[in-house]
């Protein structure tokens, strides 16, 4: 075979070749040393671009970089300080009157609402408004204005720009705009005075607090937009090609929702002016950056490499490790998010309250917080979250396989139930998912079958919708998240089980007494409280009894940071779910790059 | 096909040890699925149905060869479970992907004309999408399940058959056997399954068996993005994926199952590399033509 | 062989169907989903009121046909429509995102060219001996292992436990804040070699080693093998036996014939793995946070945002039928065997 013949020749192409194969692999570790020393040794540094003149109606694309805010040269100034916070989600809209979902999270930093609302402490931070007061029933409420605010355009805050603004989030109607839906007529008094007249008696600081629909911005864009008036498209397109009108300690710079939004330092801001005000510090980062990380184990990775300064979401069972470790913080504090599984109480057997309390005692609450938030949870008490107003502590269903037998013998079933029940939760929520399995497992052992399935939730939300039509089609059990828009008990107890809430009341409850106390009790918020709690309680003592749906814990907030980022503790807040108040952060230890 | 061909591509795979142990693995991969439900150290803990509290998160030992998982379930049990339902899956993709494209190949390739045209544009429209992305969307329509992975993905699969039967079947037609099937007064549908299907069905049983393995390999790919089957299935996949959050703290969960998926893959490619070496230049050809090696 | 022009003209034609075709199949199979997006759109509690508007909006409350014929009336225009999750133009989201993925690719391809070429040229010359045996094993493992698993192995040993490698992310804040650097076309390495900016390049060099090394399993495997096949035939080839017998150098006889006649088919191949490599880019892209199509493409598909979807899907059947093209015609033109 001449094949034979060219076997001569391979072995010089074969030093060449394996010669090749070497200096790539070489080159290639070489490369990479060479990469990981630090950047600072390079020399060849472009100088940050400062020619371009702050103009008032700021345009900036997504793909261009942060620009320098003072002139100077590259070597004499004065390092940025940068924060990178991990972001679990993609940030979704930037228009500040429809908003309703992630993007809050640097919306807080760069709009202000009138008042901010400490929920831990129940009470108010002023923030646009400086005083507020309402009458005796709560239906007339007049704000003053803070004096000297200026917008980011430079425009200054009057009361025409609140009115404006406020008036726009209710003309569009999206998002978060029904908060605002106890509003008859807001009228301005002087240039920094307004009052709002109400329809019914509600409580309008805490909706002026609210995370979503309260922001206040310039009136100015109209113009900056081209449009005819402010419900107008083209605003909105206007902010969501990346503006913003704000008045906060941060202006956006970069808007990328999918991978990372800039803010940089707003050296104009107020509080950084005001003396002792408690959401200022001296030493706040002159760069935010959120960063996209849509999985919670980069997310530790990124965080551990210094890669990013804090993280959003770290896996739960790593907690423990991270506490000990000598580089990180981590910062728990309770969140306003609960987890619950609603039941179908139109579907047999589950329409026998028989049933739901068998099941109820059935589930091992303990094993569920330690299972799927390696304890990081506190097995809820009530539809109300720990730490909230509203919330009672007498509300805890006990696990007790016996008297769940005896329930279920009670009500028919001595034998368990002879159909599969069909239990439904959002997927890639390991969290969830966890529950789910721990509850099918528990179920099993008296003796009812459960099929766990695994949806979108927009997929999870519209199999359940159709159990206002058709209870037998429906699911059986749906595990579900609630957090409030504001910080009332009525967001929880009316959404999820009001028979009027046709869109998340997925149990299809329908109890009038029920209906009744909780609307009463919202009119009393702002001017009898005891009275309102009183009545919440007995509504959740209602709950209580009738099991429509199985509160199964209330979250806590992780967050993980590196040493060097100060007050951690003070830019969290739960009414305003995920934010970094970055404001307050001090970071003068930060070591950076 | 031949026995002797099989007989031939049997005595060349022994000869060559990198084939063997392909072999090998697929005969142990298809022993396992076959068997796995009968062999399981820890049963309960194999299909999902308990959790432990007190054994989450134990590093591979004698007792737990894998570890366990976060529901403190035995690893090595659901990876066990696992080969089962790969192998539903590769023979389940790979049968309907057959059932439907073999016939219209079949047909295109033997009625020819305007039918034949129509019927290969359909394919052709099919195959201009990049390969996996029509099952995905497809299994993101579908929902998650075993069933309907299966289906979303022979339904991305089955135009390269009905493509390979077409080509195969234009070129038998012309033969003269089948000439003289059809002077002796041979009905259409008789000398099309009697002498036109056997001869088509060589190089497609051969590119049926190599693309087992990527069956398996784009059912993980589903279950990783999420649209694939749904948990507690111990489909390999999703077993990686379900160890991703928790990776950290422990390795072995993700670690093994995904060893098992790299190692069954491998020993199919290996035979059906084998295969390909081994049968004839025209049949290389066109395995090379349809992009799949 | 130059190539017709009506053969460049039919084949345009055909991309302008496919193109469509690939719109209306995957705007049906969206619209099947018995979803409802216009929760998306109104946001995370939103009322009845709302929820009506957004059906209005979004035009769900037409028949089916009726959105496909807005849907394309638009895309004709150039609007791919509003992601309904971010709000945003699609064909903007999808510009930004794109250039990502099409860097990782490239040089995924290109490694995969740099390892897998040299080591099927060995075994070729090698045949039959385990030099051989282990190179087959080695390509063959290219197309077994699963991306994503690979990835997430790669990313735990030699980022979190060896800290070798940066292991998420496409290049640091701090540098591009630093420098001031602004990308022009959005491959950062291009634009920030161009600019001169090797603070930037290096750093994004760093970072794409990892994942573009994952990405460039399934292409390596195929590069070997098809360096493999292609060179033991020439090696086998009359001309090539008879060059030797001529007395020709047997290393200008390798290069020569065997090499450069390998190529060809080994780029060919490549392209036609494309649609595959792109698709195991988007696995790559969820493990190392990659912002490009996929990580888009995931998010999207797993919400229900049609537009985006659709956009997405449309891109890559568009680069994936226009390579395919240009590999059949660069092919016909290289080898005069092959008839169009």
């Amino acid at each position: 075979m001449s094949y034979q013949r060219l076997r001569g020749v391979s072995k010089t192409t074969t030093i060449i070749l394996s010669i090749v194969v070497v200096l790539v692999v070489v080159g290639a570790i070489i490369y990479m040393t060479r990469t990981s020393k630090p950047t600072e040794a390079t020399p060849t540094q472009t100088p940050p671009s400062s020619t371009q003149p702050p103009s008032p109606a700021k345009t900036t694309a997504a793909s261009s970089a942060p620009s320098s805010p003072s002139p100077t040269t590259a070597s004499t100034a004065k390092k940025k300080t940068i924060v990178i916070y991990a972001s679990l989600s993609e940030m979704t809209g930037a228009d500040p009157s429809t908003e309703f979902s992630n993007s809050i999270l640097w919306m807080c930093l760069v709009y202000e609402p009138l008042l901010w609302y400490d929920p831990l402490k129940d009470e108010f931070i002023p923030a646009l408004a400086v005083k507020w007061e309402s009458n005796e029933n709560g239906t007339i409420w007049t704000f003053y204005l803070r004096k000297g605010v200026k917008f980011h355009d430079g425009t200054p805050l009057t009361a025409e720009a609140v009115k404006a603004s406020i008036e726009r989030t209710i003309a569009l109607g999206q998002g978060a705009a029904f908060i605002w839906d106890p509003v008859e007529k807001i009228e301005v008094i002087d240039d920094y005075t307004i009052r709002f007249y109400l329809k019914y008696p509600a409580a309008l600081d805490k909706i002026a607090a609210s995370a979503y629909g309260a922001w206040i911005f310039s009136p100015k864009i109209v113009e900056y937009a081209g449009a005819k008036n402010l419900t107008d498209p083209k605003v909105a397109e206007w902010f969501n090609a990346g503006h913003d009108a704000g008045s906060g300690p941060y202006k956006l710079v970069k808007w990328d929702p999918e991978n990372e939004v800039v803010l940089e330092k707003n050296p104009d801001w107020w509080g950084w002016k005001l003396k002792d005000y408690p959401l200022a510090s001296p030493n706040a980062p002159d760069v935010f950056i959120v960063k996209i990380v849509k999985d919670a184990v980069t997310q530790e990775r990124l965080l551990l490499t210094g890669d990013i300064h804090i993280a959003q979401y770290v896996p739960l069972e790593d907690v423990e490790k991270l506490k000990n470790n000598p580089n990180v913080q981590v910062v728990i504090k309770p969140s306003f998010q609960n987890l619950l599984m609603l039941i179908n109480t139109k579907k047999p057997p589950l329409d026998n309250v028989l049933v739901r309390r068998a099941i109820a005692h059935a589930i091992p609450y303990e094993d569920i917080v330690k299972i799927a938030r390696a304890g990081l949870a506190r097995v809820a008490s009530g539809p109300i979250p720990y730490g909230m107003w509203g919330h009672f502590e007498d509300l805890r269903y006990e696990y007790n396989i016996t008297l769940a037998k005896e329930l279920l013998a009670k009500a028919g079933y001595p034998n368990g139930i002879d159909r599969t029940l069909l239990l439904v939760y959002t997927a890639g929520d390991i969290y969830e998912k966890r529950t789910a399995e721990v509850i099918k497992a528990s179920l099993a052992k008296i003796g009812i079958k459960v099929e766990i399935r695994p949806m979108s939730w927009e997929e999870q939300w519209s199999l359940a919708q159709s159990g206002w039509e058709n209870p037998e089609a429906a699911q059986d059990l749906f595990i579900f998240y609630w957090w409030p828009t504001y910080i009332t008990p009525f967001d929880f107890l009316y959404n999820m089980f009001h028979s009027d809430s046709k869109i998340f009341n997925l149990c299809y409850y329908e109890n009038p007494e029920f209906n009744k106390l909780i609307e009463e009790a919202v009119t009393l918020e702002a001017s009898n409280r005891e009275k309102a709690l009183e009545l919440y309680h007995k509504a959740q003592k209602i709950l209580y009894e009738d099991v429509p749906a199985i509160p199964l814990w209330d979250s806590m907030d992780i967050r993980v940071a590196v040493k060097g980022i100060g007050n951690l503790d003070k830019a969290i807040n739960p009414a305003y779910p995920t934010v970094i108040f970055a404001q307050v952060l001090d970071v003068s230890g930060l070591q950076q790059g | 096909m031949a026995l002797e061909d099989f007989k031939i591509i049997l005595s060349l795979i022994k000869q060559n040890p990198v084939s063997l142990t392909g072999l090998v693995i697929v005969a142990g991969f298809i022993v396992v699925g076959v068997l796995a439900p009968y062999i399981l150290p820890y049963p309960e803990d194999a299909w999902g149905e308990v959790y432990h509290l007190e054994k989450r998160f134990l590093p591979p030992s004698l007792e737990h060869p894998f570890g366990t998982d976060d529901m403190g379930r035995d690893v090595f049990s659901r990876v066990l479970l696992g080969a089962r339902f790969s192998l539903i899956i590769a023979v389940g993709v790979v049968g309907l992907a057959l059932l439907i494209g073999v016939p219209m190949g079949l047909i295109a390739g033997y009625l020819g004309g305007r039918v034949g045209t129509i019927l290969m544009r359909i394919t052709d429209m099919f195959l201009a999408f990049p390969p996996l992305l029509l099952a995905i969307a497809l299994a993101a329509t579908l929902g998650r399940g075993l069933v309907n992975t299966i289906i979303a993905l022979a339904i991305s699969w089955w135009p390269w058959y009905a493509r390979l039967v077409y080509v195969q079947v234009n070129s038998i037609k012309s033969l003269p056997y089948v000439d003289a099937a059809k002077i002796i007064g041979l009905s259409p549908l008789a000398i099309m399954f009697k002498h036109v299907l056997p001869n088509a069905l060589t190089p497609v049983t051969v590119q049926a068996a190599l693309d087992m393995g990527s069956a398996i390999l784009e059912a993980a790919g589903l279950s990783f993005l999420g649209v694939g089957v749904k948990p507690p299935t111990p489909e390999w996949g999703l077993l990686v994926t379900e160890g991703w959050s928790s990776i950290n703290v422990a390795w072995w969960i993700s670690l093994f199952p995904g060893l098992a998926i790299l190692v069954t893959v491998l020993g199919f490619n290996l035979l059906a590399d084998a295969l390909r070496e081994a049968s004839d230049p025209r049949l290389r050809r066109i395995l090379l033509i349809s992009g799949r090696v | 062989m130059p190539v017709s022009k009506e053969y460049i003209i039919k084949r345009l034609l055909l991309l302008v169907l496919v193109v469509f075709g690939v719109l209306i199949i995957t705007f049906v199979i969206t619209r099947i989903i018995p979803a409802h997006p216009e929760l998306l759109w109104a946001g995370s509690h939103p009322t009845e009121e709302q929820l009506e508007k957004a059906r209005r909006q979004l035009h769900l409350d037409k028949p089916i046909y009726v959105q496909l014929y807005y849907y394309l009336t638009d895309f004709i225009k150039g609007n791919w429509g509003v992601s309904w999750r971010t709000k945003h133009p699609v064909l903007k989201d999808i510009a930004t995102a794109l250039p990502a993925t099409l860097e990782l690719v490239i040089v995924a391809f290109i490694m995969a060219i740099i390892i897998g070429v040299p080591l099927g040229a060995l075994a070729a010359l090698k045949r039959e001996t385990w030099v051989d045996h282990v190179v087959r094993v080695v390509s063959v493992l290219g197309a077994s292992v699963p991306v994503f698993w690979l990835a997430l192995i790669l990313q735990l040993v030699l980022s979190s436990w060896l800290g070798l490698l940066p292991g998420a992310k496409r290049v640091d804040e701090y540098v591009v804040i630093e420098t001031g650097f602004k990308p022009i076309t959005g491959f950062i390495l291009f634009d920030s070699l161009i600019q001169g900016n090797f603070a930037v390049f290096t750093n994004a060099l760093k970072h794409i080693i990892l994942p573009a090394f994952v990405l460039s399993m399934y292409p390596f495997g195929l590069s070997a093998r098809m360096t493999r096949a292609v060179m033991s035939e020439v090696l086998n080839e009359q001309h090539t036996r008879s060059a030797l017998a001529w007395g020709l150098p047997k290393r200008v006889v390798i290069y020569k014939y065997a090499l450069k006649n390998a190529l060809a088919p080994v780029i060919a191949s490549l392209g036609l793995s494309f649609g595959y490599t792109i698709i195991g880019a988007f696995m790559v892209e969820l493990v190392f946070v990659w912002p490009g199509l996929g990580l888009y493409a995931a998010m999207a598909l797993l919400s229900y945002d049609y537009p985006a979807v659709i956009g997405c899907v449309i891109v890559v059947a568009l680069i994936y039928t226009v390579i395919n093209m240009i590999v059949d015609i660069v092919h016909s033109m290289i080898d005069p065997r092959v008839k169009l």
